[in-house]
């Protein structure tokens, strides 16, 4: 399979697919690094505190090195990526879009958001375009602990009480109907465009299985309804999702979007004439 | 319902050198405490690190003193 060292190797069909699937990943974890953040303060236990901060400081980091091969190899400009984006534009997993209301709700984006995420990272794994490839087995050592902190947290609530199995139930169910919806169909043009050049290592289908394959596990583990069924050996949704206003772009079937105010202050628009110009 | 123990942790910043006590975290179950202690500890690069909970501890000396982090 030939690898490619840069986007100008890659055909127009394929820096489009590359450059949306990228941008969506960006996006996804500009939001988680937020609200992340946000759970500084106020988790139930201090060494959680930590937790949410490091894992808030990883997401930033992942989005800088995503940010900087947008704009270095898709001449993507640093504030056409956040600062003057219109809100509809964002490709976010819609789960991300309004603050995380509990801590159940923290857990859930942690395990089913973050998780698909790391799923994806995993498809870029040694992929063929050589930049990504670069810098996706760092992302993964660091994406290990999300995991270990979501498993930790939900098997935690899963097990402490009737309320925090119900507040975690509602709450991975919200998320995995949104997390769902972002990973989108089975069949996606774009996807294939990279499968097909080695720049993805499996069909997007397979990043999706895998995906909830895990979660079916886990979820089965702790006896929680999160609206999966086993068939055949593989855990699918309940109730098959509906693609048919599924945009490509922003991963989104309905008209949702960020919520401005969450985007003013993740933006430093408050702080705007503080900012320094750029070389 | 889940309880908090307390873990220690250990680590070591290469071969050369021994696993020594770093400090001690909260947690609910193993898994939980692998991450904090990651987190909570991470000012150095270290190539080894590891948590024990507590009560699996046996002290050889002084069996009711109080353990060396003293908490």
């Amino acid at each position: 399979m030939p690898t490619f060292k840069s986007a100008s190797e890659l055909s127009e069909t394929q820096r489009q697919a590359l450059r949306a699937l990228m941008l969506a990943l960006a996006d996804t974890k500009l939001f988680l690094g937020f609200h992340y953040g946000e759970w500084t303060f106020g988790t139930p236990a201090l060494e959680a505190c930590i937790a949410a901060c490091s894992m808030s400081q990883d997401e930033f980091g992942h989005l800088r090195l995503l940010h900087a091969c947008l704009a270095t190899q898709f001449s993507a400009q640093s504030q056409e990526l956040l600062e003057r984006r219109g809100l509809s534009t964002f490709a976010n997993v819609p789960s991300l879009d309004k603050p995380l209301q509990s801590w159940s709700d923290f857990v859930a984006v942690n395990l089913l958001t973050d998780g698909a995420m790391t799923a994806l990272l995993s498809a870029l794994q040694r992929s063929a375009f050589e930049p990504v490839a670069n810098f996706i087995d760092k992302m993964l050592e660091e994406e290990k602990h999300h995991v270990r902190n979501a498993q930790g947290w939900f098997r935690s609530l899963a097990t402490a009480n009737e309320q925090t199995q119900t507040a975690l139930a509602d709450s991975c169910r919200r998320v995995l109907a949104s997390t769902l919806e972002w990973l989108g169909p089975n069949e996606q043009e774009m996807a294939n465009t990279l499968t097909t050049a080695g720049i993805l290592n499996m069909p997007w289908s397979q990043v999706q299985q895998k995906f909830l394959d895990w979660v079916g596990a886990l979820a089965e583990e702790q006896r929680l309804d999160m609206g999966l069924e086993k068939q055949n050996s593989h855990w699918l949704p309940r109730h098959a999702m509906d693609f048919t206003t599924w945009n490509p772009i922003t991963r989104r079937s309905t008209a949702t979007q960020p919520d401005e105010k969450l985007l003013y202050h993740l933006r430093g628009s408050k702080n705007a004439i503080f900012k320094l110009g750029e070389a | 319902m889940p309880v908090q123990s307390i873990y220690e942790v250990f680590a070591r910043k290469n071969h050369e050198e021994q696993l020594q006590h770093v400090g001690s975290v909260n947690a609910p179950n193993d898994e939980l405490a692998k991450v904090y202690a990651w987190t909570a500890y991470d000012e150095e690069s270290w190539i080894e690190m590891c948590v024990v909970p507590r009560k699996q501890v046996i002290p050889v000396l002084n069996p009711d003193a109080k353990p060396i982090w003293g908490n």
